[in-house]
């Protein structure tokens, strides 16, 4: 059996542990590419057919959520520039 | 038309600049969050919502030294990991055995054999306090020194080793009694 109180053994379990992070997936571009498609590339106020897009997710979530939809139109109203859904669409 | 070129100009340095600060510390920033939440989907998460906000800013940290684009990275990392602590105030789980990190098949290290030592650690890792959690896995996987990690955290770099140490000796003992647990369960 291993013996963990050494430390050479310790540092080899640990070793073991960081490369079995896969961090792989977490790339760069991938990352970007991510950024993009939620955040808006202009620092100008949202276009309709963004909010369109947007109300639809958040709807679709919503009702996933079995949540009134006359809650949902109520609740658009109220979201502030600059808001930004990314928990909406990640549930969705 | 030479606006036009200047502006893709301006875009392709921020793009640059994004990709540069990603490549450099999404390894120790994903290690900070994984410290803090002992979750890797989360910390996967926490890790996006870190390089979201540095998109959102990449104008201010393109003025800035690479020591202060570091700190801005592990200031908003912070913010956000005690605004996740805040939403959910339970404690981190323990991970489970069979719900561990995803791996790399493609890479023959990564064996069954090593697969469950991985997860025994990381069962291991996610039972120390979280202040230990942190130093540790900045140090692992990180890769980054008692006085980086004592910058990055505010704290004397002499408090950060001994935290180190304590968390190793912590941990070893777990790891320890565990496979001797094991070991008596399968004589019996």
């Amino acid at each position: 059996m291993t013996n963990f109180l050494f430390n050479s053994s310790l540092d080899a379990a640990l070793s073991v542990w960081a490369e079995q992070q896969n961090l792989a997936p977490l790339r760069a571009a991938a990352m970007r590419e991510q950024i993009l498609a939620l955040e808006p590339v202009s620092s100008k106020p949202l276009p309709p057919e963004w909010w369109l897009g947007f109300s639809a997710k958040l709807n679709e979530s919503l009702h996933q959520s079995l949540l009134p939809v006359a809650s949902t139109s109520k609740l658009i109203l109220h979201i502030p520039y600059g808001f930004q859904p990314r928990a909406f669409w990640r549930r969705a | 038309m030479k606006h036009s070129t200047s502006s893709s100009e301006e875009c392709d340095l921020q793009v640059a600049l994004f990709d540069t600060l990603f490549e450099t510390h999404r390894r120790a920033l994903y290690a900070f969050h994984l410290g803090r939440t002992a979750d890797a989907e989360c910390a996967a998460d926490l890790l996006q919502e870190t390089f979201v906000r540095a998109w959102r800013h990449i104008e201010t940290l393109r003025g800035r030294s690479c020591d202060e684009q570091r700190f801005w990275l592990f200031r908003t990392a912070r913010n956000l990991a005690i605004d996740h602590q805040r939403r959910t105030p339970q404690p981190a789980q323990p991970l489970d055995e069979e719900t561990v990190l995803p791996v790399d098949n493609t890479n023959p290290v990564h064996t069954v054999e090593a697969q469950e030592l991985a997860a025994r650690v990381q069962t291991a890792i996610a039972q120390l306090p979280v202040e230990y959690r942190v130093v540790l896995t900045l140090q692992v996987m990180g890769d980054l020194n008692s006085t980086q990690i004592g910058q990055l955290l505010a704290r004397p770099s002499g408090t950060v080793r001994y935290q180190i140490n304590q968390a190793r000796r912590l941990l070893a003992q777990r790891l320890q009694l565990e496979g001797e647990h094991e070991l008596e369960a399968e004589a019996k």
